[in-house]
C-alpha cells in the first residue's frame, strides 16, 4: 500500500521532470542542428537567404563550441543517429540507459558532421561513439555507462538531486531490462534495424 | 588462426598489443564485426574485421577507474583505431575481480 502510494507520487515527479526535460532536449538540439544543417548552398539564392554556418559566423572553433556545449548541457551525448532513431547498437544501448533515469539528455548526431566527430573525438581522447557527458565530465561509451547503471549501480550518484526522489524505484527497475553477465547483452540477437547490442527492455 | 595466406588477422594483432602492453592473464578477442554490418556507417563498407568484443584480466588495472582502463586498452590498440578498427566492446578487469 504504502509502496504503490510512493510510487504513485514518484511517477508524479517523474512525469514533471520528464515533460521539462522534454522542453530542454527539443530546444537545444534544434538550437545546435542549426549549427551542424548540410541544407546545400544553391548558387543562384541571393546571398540574404542562404543558410549561414553558424559555427563560422559565431567565431568559435570546433573544439570551443564542443567545450560550450559539454558545460551548458548536464546530460550529453555524441552519438550516431538520434534518441528516437539511433544508427549503432552502441549508441542504442547508450540511449537506453540514460532514458532509465528520466534527467534531460541533449544529444548530437555525429554521423551528420564528420568535424563535430573529428572535434568530440580530440577533446575527449576517446576513439569511438557514443560518448557520454554528465555535468561536464566526460564519462566514457556505452560500455562503462552500462557498467555504471547496472553493476556498480553508480550511476545514480552522477545525476544529483534529481535522484534522491527516484532510487527507490531504480532499484525496483535495474534488474529487469539488462542480462546479468558480461556475455548477455553483448551477444543479443539482433534487433530489427540495428546490430546485436540492442536489446528488447 | 593467426594467418590467412601470409597475413595476420587484426585478432592476432590486438592480442600481441593487449598482451605486451598490459600482461594480460586473461584475454578473450572476439571479432563480431559481422552483427554491426548493417549499421548506418559500415552500410557501404565492405570492411572487415572493425568491431571486436575483448575481455581482459590484468593486473595492471588494479586502482585504475573502469574509464582508465578502457583507455589504457584503447591507446595499447591505437594503430588499429586508426587503421579501420572501427569499435570495441571492452570488458577490463583485475585478477580479483574475476575471481570473485
Amino acid at each position: 500500500m504504502a509502496r504503490s502510494s510512493s510510487n504513485m507520487l514518484l511517477k508524479g515527479i517523474s512525469g514533471l521532470l520528464a515533460a521539462r526535460s522534454s522542453r530542454i532536449v527539443s530546444g537545444s538540439f534544434s538550437q545546435y542542428g542549426m549549427k551542424y544543417s548540410s541544407t546545400p548552398n544553391e548558387p543562384d539564392t541571393h546571398d540574404d537567404f542562404k543558410p549561414t554556418n553558424k559555427v563560422e559566423s559565431s567565431g568559435l572553433s570546433l573544439k570551443e563550441v564542443v567545450e560550450q556545449d559539454v558545460k551548458e548541457n548536464s546530460v550529453l551525448i555524441y552519438m550516431k543517429g538520434v534518441p528516437d532513431l539511433p544508427q549503432c547498437g552502441f549508441s542504442s544501448l547508450a540511449v537506453r540507459v540514460l532514458k532509465l533515469y528520466d534527467v534531460p539528455l541533449s544529444a548530437r548526431n555525429i554521423l551528420e558532421n564528420p568535424e563535430l566527430k573529428s572535434a568530440v573525438k580530440a577533446f575527449s581522447q576517446w576513439p569511438t561513439f557514443p560518448q557520454i557527458f554528465i555535468k561536464g565530465e566526460f564519462i566514457g561509451g556505452s560500455d562503462i555507462i552500462l557498467n555504471l547503471h547496472q553493476v556498480s549501480n553508480k550511476l545514480v550518484m552522477y545525476f544529483g538531486c534529481y535522484l534522491l526522489f527516484f532510487s527507490f524505484e531504480m532499484e525496483m527497475r535495474s534488474s529487469d531490462t539488462f542480462g546479468e553477465s558480461d556475455a548477455d547483452w553483448r551477444t543479443e540477437g539482433k534487433a530489427k534495424g540495428y546490430c546485436s547490442q540492442s536489446r528488447k527492455l | 588462426m593467426a594467418s590467412v595466406g601470409g597475413v595476420v588477422s587484426r585478432a592476432s594483432r590486438m592480442r600481441t598489443k593487449l598482451q605486451s602492453a598490459l600482461e594480460a592473464i586473461v584475454l578473450e578477442i572476439e571479432d563480431v564485426s559481422h552483427q554491426h554490418a548493417s549499421h548506418a556507417a559500415m552500410k557501404d563498407s565492405n570492411a572487415q574485421e572493425t568491431h571486436f568484443n575483448v575481455k581482459i584480466v590484468s593486473p595492471k588495472f588494479h586502482g585504475q577507474t573502469l574509464l582508465k582502463r578502457h583507455r589504457m586498452v584503447y591507446a595499447a590498440l591505437s594503430d588499429e583505431l586508426h587503421s579501420g578498427l572501427h569499435a570495441l566492446s571492452i570488458v577490463a578487469k583485475t585478477p580479483d575481480e574475476q575471481s570473485s
